[in-house]
């Protein structure tokens, strides 16, 4: 099999509230898959279940067809997945040097390190600029920017990524979808949810549709674009 | 309604199963006490369960339901029992029946305290946190300290103080010494009862409980659980803490009050007043979980009983006690076992029902495809306006401006005459009617560390206005919004709402004067219900006294009922009257927006302020947001800024816009025209 993960049947209670009923997707290596899906749906649940931040109440989670379902969020960031969550996130009073080097907590190549520092530089100059700033003072695009270089520290062969348009400029909304596709063009299999669904559609490979916590429809992101369903529910006319 | 009703039927059952078990407790030990079957020991622990349960409630309403860490409570308690104690010894031996003297002691103590937690609360609930909690035991040492060197004594000539020595008070030879520095009082008389314990018991957990389900109780946890959302909807964070602690402190003389009249001698020994004691009292409310007053008791009886029924382990008992404490702790509150234990319980025939109810509450409204403006306002009834304009209370009370009839901001009917509704309030204001700006702002600025974040920023916007603060991330925007809802006073400049001058107010102020907000992370009350959320945001609108609650007054329930209605009302505007009882943490991101925006127009606002409220909505739901921020416009009559990125929304609802760039002004006009700007487009709009 060349899934890269697989989730299969997944549940997941808040207190007795079911925010997932029984999904199952996959993504295969090299792939850029998006999750689209109302307020509520369940997305961010389904990442934060995928790495460990949510316990699943059934349900199985394959990374390489391992099973990773109850291994802690730590644990997952050393098998290649990494998460940039919904937010930001950054460590606020923290200078950016050093919230990209926590990335890079779980490795223990001195030199790699030093050389995907180089590469997060070079893929956003401005985190160059600004390394020595606490994180907090930065604007709210840098400071996505930061989650995404954060990230790609840990040298992540999956990157699982929430919102990473939320709050930002049309400016740099543009840019951040520039950069999501360079990283996957760098080899990175890439988990998207985004409200911004005209955008993701346009940059993935494959989506599913999630509605109230079930999956409803699954198909080619170009197709899904166009189809009619869709457009109306998701896509601005 | 009936989800209203229901929910404080269950408030109302919980609270009786409180009194209910504190009784049942009660009527146990009597029964053992009359067959006999009572040791002296356990005898000699009656009173004491008491005092520490009632010491328990009293350190709950300032930790739980206040969420300020205290570890001073036992000098609250030092302080009512020494005072309380020297009136029963002034009146030792006098006419007075014990009982009366009893009932005196009490008011004196709970008085005493009270104001010295007012006095020490003025200085203390500045600091938050750990900050606070280090300050309350040095004060807590301090008031033990000064009793332990006070002496007092009286003679024919009247009452006499010194810090220094029984001599120093030149007493004449007649007089009699009462306390006696270190050596405390002797001789107090012993009226404290286990009955007389459970009654005061009884009566701290009513004030409390009453206290916390009433409108006072709500501003308090609005205020703990989001300070900076509370103050922006009119609540004063310094004033409420003070009552909790005030009311807190009371309580806790009376715990005084009851240990002092168990003792013969009384001395402010560590061992009873000291950090130790305040700090097992913080362990009953830690144990027996924060902010949850009945468990308070329950943790309070079992700690206090668990070391003598280990008596028999002799030297391990102490071991055994620290190993026990743990356990529960651990069983209470740790979130692996906590979940254990909620998936136990779901396994409960009665509990799994409750849980598939839960399941199917409406999450799927949220994108009901045709979420149209009209469909969502529903009409009042006749009948509901009247009962609504009984119910409330002349917002003039307090500060004159606030337009009289706050109902007139909400209601659909009075859309039509729109010119009439402002013209009482600012009194005899010259502008021209109709034409009037809602918000002008002359030339604001403010730095922060030399850098400034907002630079000469002016703008104009008319009454039932659309308007759109826009720009790139970090141009200040946010920063607008704070200097006009008054968390950040402008270093310069001038704020004009509805013409009327607002320019550095207390948030507070602003609030009653008529702007309200929203923000971009959202800031709900979390632990409070849905309901509640917007009930807070009528808190200066319906306004009854914290004694109306604790007592419940007919004008407590007239209130209440109005607020519910009002909220509901609120509530359905935005299709969240089907969780009106959910906590607020648990609706889903969408939702939690749109109630941010109902709390707002709780509180009767003339401008609303949108900080990016399409933030993380997906297209079709932006469509519908887009319909809402219409709606609020024409139902009612609602002047908007807002800043957002979404720039389908901007376009699509604002009228004119302004952009904002390094913090200075850099396109101001009508949306069509500044977003075809092509300096607009380098800096924000991109290709």
């Amino acid at each position: 099999m060349s899934s890269i993960l697989e989730v299969k049947d997944l549940c997941v209670y808040y207190g007795v509230i079911k925010a997932l009923k029984g999904i199952s997707f996959h993504v295969d290596k090299g792939e850029i898959v998006t999750l689209i899906g109302a307020n509520g749906a369940g997305k961010t649940t389904t990442l934060q279940t995928i790495t460990g931040l949510i316990p699943a109440k059934s349900g199985h989670v394959y990374y390489h067809d391992e099973e990773i379902t109850k291994k802690p969020g730590h644990l997952l960031v050393r098998r290649g997945i990494a998460h940039v969550p919904e937010g930001r996130r950054v460590f606020a009073t923290l200078s950016v040097y050093q919230n990209l080097m926590l990335g890079a907590y779980s490795r223990k190549d001195k030199d790699g390190v030093e050389e995907t520092l180089k590469m997060v530089y070079e893929r956003f100059p401005r985190l160059e600029e600004r390394r020595n700033q606490t994180a907090g003072t930065l604007s709210g695009g840098e400071q996505q920017m930061l989650a995404m270089g954060r990230a790609l520290m840990s040298k992540p062969e999956m990157l699982v990524m929430d919102e990473p348009s939320m709050g930002l400029s049309p400016i740099y909304v543009n840019e951040i979808f520039d950069i999501i596709r360079k990283i996957h063009e760098g080899g990175v299999t890439v988990l998207l949810v985004e409200q911004n669904a005209n955008k993701a559609l346009a940059i993935a490979d494959r989506a599913y549709v999630l509605e109230t916590g079930r999956i409803t429809l699954e198909g080619q992101a170009a197709d899904l674009l166009n189809d009619p369903q869709v457009r109306a529910a998701y896509l601005s006319k | 309604m009936s989800t209203v009703q229901s929910e404080r039927q269950k408030v109302f059952r919980n609270n009786l199963i409180t009194y209910a078990l504190v009784i049942a407790a009660y009527l146990c030990a009597e029964a053992f006490l009359l067959s006999g079957h009572m040791t002296s020991l356990m005898k000699g622990l009656l009173v004491p369960l008491c005092t520490y349960s009632i010491m328990a409630v009293s350190l709950n309403l300032v930790v739980g339901i206040s969420g300020e860490l205290s570890l001073g409570h036992a000098g609250f308690m030092c302080v009512g029992a020494f005072a309380s104690a020297t009136w029963s010894m002034l009146m030792k031996g006098g006419s007075m029946p014990n009982g009366v003297i009893f009932l005196i002691a009490i008011l004196i103590g709970a008085s005493f305290a009270a104001l010295s937690g007012f006095l020490i609360g003025i200085p203390v609930l500045r600091l938050k946190g750990d900050y606070l909690a280090i300050v309350t035991l040095a004060f807590g040492e301090i008031i033990k300290n000064i009793i332990n060197a006070l002496y007092f004594g009286i003679d024919e000539n009247g009452l006499h103080f010194s810090l220094k020595d029984t001599m120093a008070m030149g007493l004449s030879p007649e007089g009699t010494v009462i306390i006696k520095g270190a050596q405390g009082i002797t001789g107090t008389p012993k009226l404290s009862t286990f009955t007389m314990g459970t009654i005061l018991l009884l009566l701290s957990l009513f004030i409390v409980l009453n206290m916390v389900n009433s409108r006072t109780g709500r501003a308090i946890m609005a205020i703990r659980d989001n300070r900076i959302a509370a103050e922006s909807i009119g609540l004063n964070p310094a004033r409420y803490k003070l009552l909790a602690f005030t009311v807190s402190a009371a309580i806790a003389g009376v715990g005084g009050v009851l240990y002092a009249h168990n003792l013969s001698s009384l001395q402010a020994l560590p061992k009873n007043f000291g950090y130790n004691q305040s700090i097992m009292i913080l362990v009953f409310v830690v144990l027996g979980g924060i902010g949850n007053i009945r468990g308070s008791v329950i943790a309070a009886v079992i700690l206090t009983l668990l070391p003598e029924l280990l008596r028999f382990m002799n030297d391990y008992r102490m071991l055994i006690y620290a190993v026990v404490l743990i356990l529960m702790m651990l069983f209470t509150s740790a979130p692996s076992w906590k979940a254990a234990r909620e998936s136990l319980l779901l396994r409960l025939p009665f509990r799994r029902k409750e849980g598939q109810e839960n399941e199917a509450q409406p999450i799927q409204e949220s994108k009901a495809p045709d979420g149209s403006a009209g469909s969502a306002a529903q009409p009042e009834t006749a009948a509901d306006q009247k009962s609504e304009s009984e119910g409330m209370v002349q917002g003039g009370n307090s500060s004159g401006n606030i337009s009289g009839n706050p109902a007139e901001n909400y209601s659909a009917n009075t859309a039509g005459n729109s010119s009439g509704n402002n013209s009482g309030d600012s009194s005899g204001n010259p502008a021209a009617e109709g034409r009037r700006s809602m918000l002008e702002t002359d030339a604001l600025s403010i730095s922060f560390g030399g850098l400034k974040a907002v630079d000469n920023f002016s703008v104009s916007i008319e009454k039932k206005e659309l308007y759109g603060l826009i720009g790139p991330n970090g141009a200040g925007k946010t920063t607008v919004f704070n200097i006009l809802t008054g968390v950040y006073k402008p270093d310069s400049g001038r704020i004009l709402l509805d013409g009327e001058p607002v320019t550095a107010l207390s948030c507070e102020d602003i609030s009653r004067k008529g702007i309200a907000r929203t923000f971009q992370n959202i800031r709900l009350f979390s632990a409070l219900s849905v309901l509640d959320n917007v009930k807070a945001g009528l808190h200066n609108h319906y306004v009854y006294s914290t004694l109306d609650g604790i007592l419940r007054t007919k004008k407590f329930r007239r209130m209440e009922q109005a607020m519910d209605r009002k909220a509901m009302e609120l509530l359905r505007v935005f299709e969240l009257d089907g969780c009106a009882t959910w906590r607020a943490s648990n609706l889903p991101y969408g939702q939690q927006r749109k109630l941010e925006i109902a709390r707002a127009l709780a509180t009767g606002p003339k401008l609303l302020l949108l900080d990016e409220p399409a933030a993380g909505m997906n297209p079709n739901e932006t469509e519908e947001l887009m319909d809402t921020i219409r709606m609020l416009r024409d139902r009612f009559d609602m002047t908007i800024l807002l800043i957002e990125h979404d720039m389908k929304l901007v376009s699509g609802i604002c009228d004119r816009l302004t952009v904002l760039n390094f913090g200075q002004v850099l396109k101001q006009g009508n949306t069509g025209d500044v977003m075809h700007d092509p300096e607009v487009v380098k800096a924000y709009l991109g290709d």
